[in-house]
């Protein structure tokens, strides 16, 4: 985004910083703490993936951070200020929530002309300058062709989309976004991933993803926000935290091998198989047979030989050729155990 | 969108009113030509001395007073469903009017139970004021106190029941005399008004709709709920509060006017929509206002129009024009939006 206002930010420096920060809610029977003495610090021209099991308290955080919701305890501080800042604060930090939306009515016009609002008069003359930015976010998002349409035609992905477009439009310096990318395609999902990084690397905004999309997040993420189950936060940088096992320790994942970043499978069958071939061919046919509960060794009885002719490969079991991995796969399994 | 493209839009909606205020005043039990009417309006004397006070202090006034309470029904009615994001929500979802018709009861029933009748003809007036206000401030207090809307809702509609059991356990103890009373101002009238109440009227009508006006930017923001609105600054506790008063002080006058007129503030926003289709509240709030006007003008010319002796009750032909014109648009859109 070619603003005035947000270009130039000097990359590292703090935007907001969190002083003993503590995210819950009062309940008469005692406060529900969710996070507790965080001191997190979010600098200009990073993306950042906030990362965590359902129920953590990832929402609440977002909220607290753009002061929609008041900490139980401790302070939110922003860059260009000394003393501490409570409420929300539309020149600075804008948002998507994963609020509903039922103003379904409404065009994507307007929804996205309401980012300019804290910016207009109050009977919301649009000036040249609100247009430029509102063109620009359209583009960037690309959802120029569904300008005129009114949001209960969109699907819930474009829908998201123009939230997220809403949310440039209102082109402030930190942008926190809350699953931002749970309805899109895998092709959007990526492209904005990329788009918002890109965004936080040209324009020196800091940006805060709340994500479920693990994959996504460790490939594009300057830093990752791990919630942990102490009500603290794990910060760094993708690789260190995968190394350390702290995704492991966290999510606990079940039958999948993050490092390697495989589905663990089980070699149920009892069978071993000798694979020989190179290349992709080769790491796809392993995964069609450990898939198929295969396991794969250096020396076996059964041997699958790995052939390309012209770039097609076929596959070779005992003196039979196959064309298709699916006839290999069924050959086999007529084979005696 | 830009208001340019609403342009033609504009000039239905005022065509629109232009027409039924004059098809309105230019019914009633005496037939006067059109052109009389016209002559009279346009500062001449008619060819009947009669017509020129039946035009001026009848029918102009209580034209005049349809457009007034049109308008003010159908903003609160408009601001109503934007605070409470809700398309059935209306100005009497606060109770306002509940609270008027207790008064109202009291007034009229008190006497067969053996208290001292005040009773004159703004005694009705004063009562019907004082019970919109009283509910007003507690709903006002109340507000203060919670966060939630739908709660806020859920008080205003337990108010009117508390408000209703009231009226019938008085109901139950009075004469039939004052209950007919009663019954007749629960219909709502548009007649009576002498031009000077119309001035107060129109006074608070043009205040309500001053603030209404202040009030575009949050409401728009208002549309995508609290937290975005917040997220745009939006004061959410502020805002609502004015919203309230604002609301208050359109359907509690009018009530205190013309009794409790019902359907015209939950129906006018459906159907200005018909022909504005906007969530623009800049847009909106001068269509709804001229849109009130307009289907209070059909529903009073209705009111009039079998055999010319006798007027039905307006709150009845309010629903009785309205309720299918709003069916109708709910089949055709399919979806109801506030």
């Amino acid at each position: 985004m070619n603003s005035t206002k947000t270009s130039g930010i000097p990359a590292g420096s703090v935007l907001l910083r969190t002083e003993n920060l503590s995210v819950g809610f009062h309940k008469p029977d005692g406060d529900l703490v969710l996070f507790d003495d965080l001191n997190l610090e979010l600098q200009a021209g990073q993306l950042v993936c906030f990362m965590g099991t359902n129920g953590i308290g990832k929402s609440s955080l977002i909220k607290t951070l753009a002061g929609l919701l008041e900490p139980l305890s401790g302070n939110r501080k922003l860059f260009d200020t000394d003393s501490f800042r409570k409420g929300p604060e539309p020149a600075f930090i804008s948002v998507v929530l994963t609020d509903n939306v039922s103003a379904l009515n409404m065009s994507v016009y307007d929804l996205v002309m309401l980012g300019r609002y804290p910016f207009l008069n109050w009977s919301m003359t649009i000036r040249e300058a609100d247009q430029a930015i509102f063109q620009q976010a359209i583009k960037t998002i690309r959802i120029e062709h569904l300008v005129n349409k009114r949001l209960f035609e969109l699907s819930d992905g474009q829908l998201q989309m123009a939230m997220l477009a809403r949310a440039l439009t209102q082109d402030t310096p930190i942008l926190l976004l809350d699953e931002p990318t749970a309805h899109l395609d895998l092709n959007n999902r990526v492209e904005i991933m990329n788009l918002l990084r890109g965004l936080a690397h040209e324009t020196g905004k800091a940006i805060v993803v709340a994500t479920h999309e693990l994959d996504l997040a460790l490939q594009t993420a300057d830093l990752i926000w791990l919630a942990g189950n102490t009500k603290k936060i794990i910060t760094g940088i993708p690789e260190d935290l995968v190394l350390d096992g702290s995704f492991d320790s966290i999510f606990q994942f079940k039958g999948f091998d993050l490092k390697t970043g495989k589905v663990q499978h089980v070699p149920w069958r009892n069978v071993s198989v000798e694979l020989k071939g190179d290349g992709h061919v080769l790491l796809w046919t392993k995964n069609a047979l450990e898939r198929n509960g295969y396991q794969v060794v250096p020396q076996a009885p059964i041997q699958v030989v790995i052939h390309l002719n012209d770039g097609n490969p076929n596959w070779q079991l005992g003196d039979k050729k196959f064309s298709s991995l699916n006839r290999l796969l069924e050959a086999m399994g007529s084979l005696p155990t | 969108m830009a208001s340019a493209s609403y342009r033609h839009r504009w000039a239905i909606l005022a065509g629109l009113l232009l027409l039924f205020f004059l098809v309105n005043i230019s019914l009633g039990s005496v037939s006067i030509p059109i052109m009389e009417i016209l002559r009279i309006l346009s500062g001449g004397e008619g060819s009947n001395p009669a017509w020129k006070p039946i035009l001026l202090d009848f029918r102009l006034t209580k034209a005049m007073t349809c457009i007034i309470a049109g308008s003010a029904l159908s903003i609160g009615g408009l601001l109503m469903q934007t605070l409470f994001r809700n398309p059935l929500a209306g100005p009497d979802i606060l109770g306002l009017s509940s609270g008027a018709s207790l008064a109202v009861a009291l007034v009229i029933m008190t006497g067969s139970l053996g208290i001292p009748f005040f009773y004159g003809p703004y005694a009705i007036l004063l009562a019907a004021s004082a019970g919109s206000a009283l509910v007003f401030v507690i709903i006002i207090t109340l507000a203060r106190k919670t966060r939630d809307h739908v709660s806020l809702l859920l008080i205003g509609l337990m108010i009117a029941a508390l408000a209703s059991a009231l009226v019938s356990i008085l109901q139950f103890k009075s004469r039939a005399d004052d209950q007919q009373y009663f019954l007749i101002w629960t219909f709502g009238s548009l007649g009576g008004l002498n031009w000077q109440e119309i001035l107060w009227l129109g006074a608070i009508l043009m205040v309500g709709l001053i603030i209404a006006f202040l009030l575009i930017k949050p409401l728009n923001s208002w549309l995508l709920g609290d937290h975005y609105a917040q997220s745009l600054g939006v004061n959410i506790r502020r805002t609502r509060l004015i919203m309230i008063i604002c609301t208050s002080l359109l359907a509690g006058s009018v009530t205190a006017f013309c009794g409790p007129i019902a359907f015209v503030g939950l129906a006018v926003p459906h159907l200005t929509r018909l022909v504005i289709n906007t969530m623009d509240h800049k847009i909106l709030i001068p269509a709804v206002a001229m849109g009130g006007a307009v289907f209070m003008l059909i529903c009073d010319t209705l009111s009039q129009i079998p055999g010319g002796s006798f007027i039905l009750p307006i709150n009845a032909i309010t629903a009785l024009a309205g309720a299918p014109v709003v069916i109708w648009v709910i089949l055709r859109s399919k979806r109801v939006q506030v």
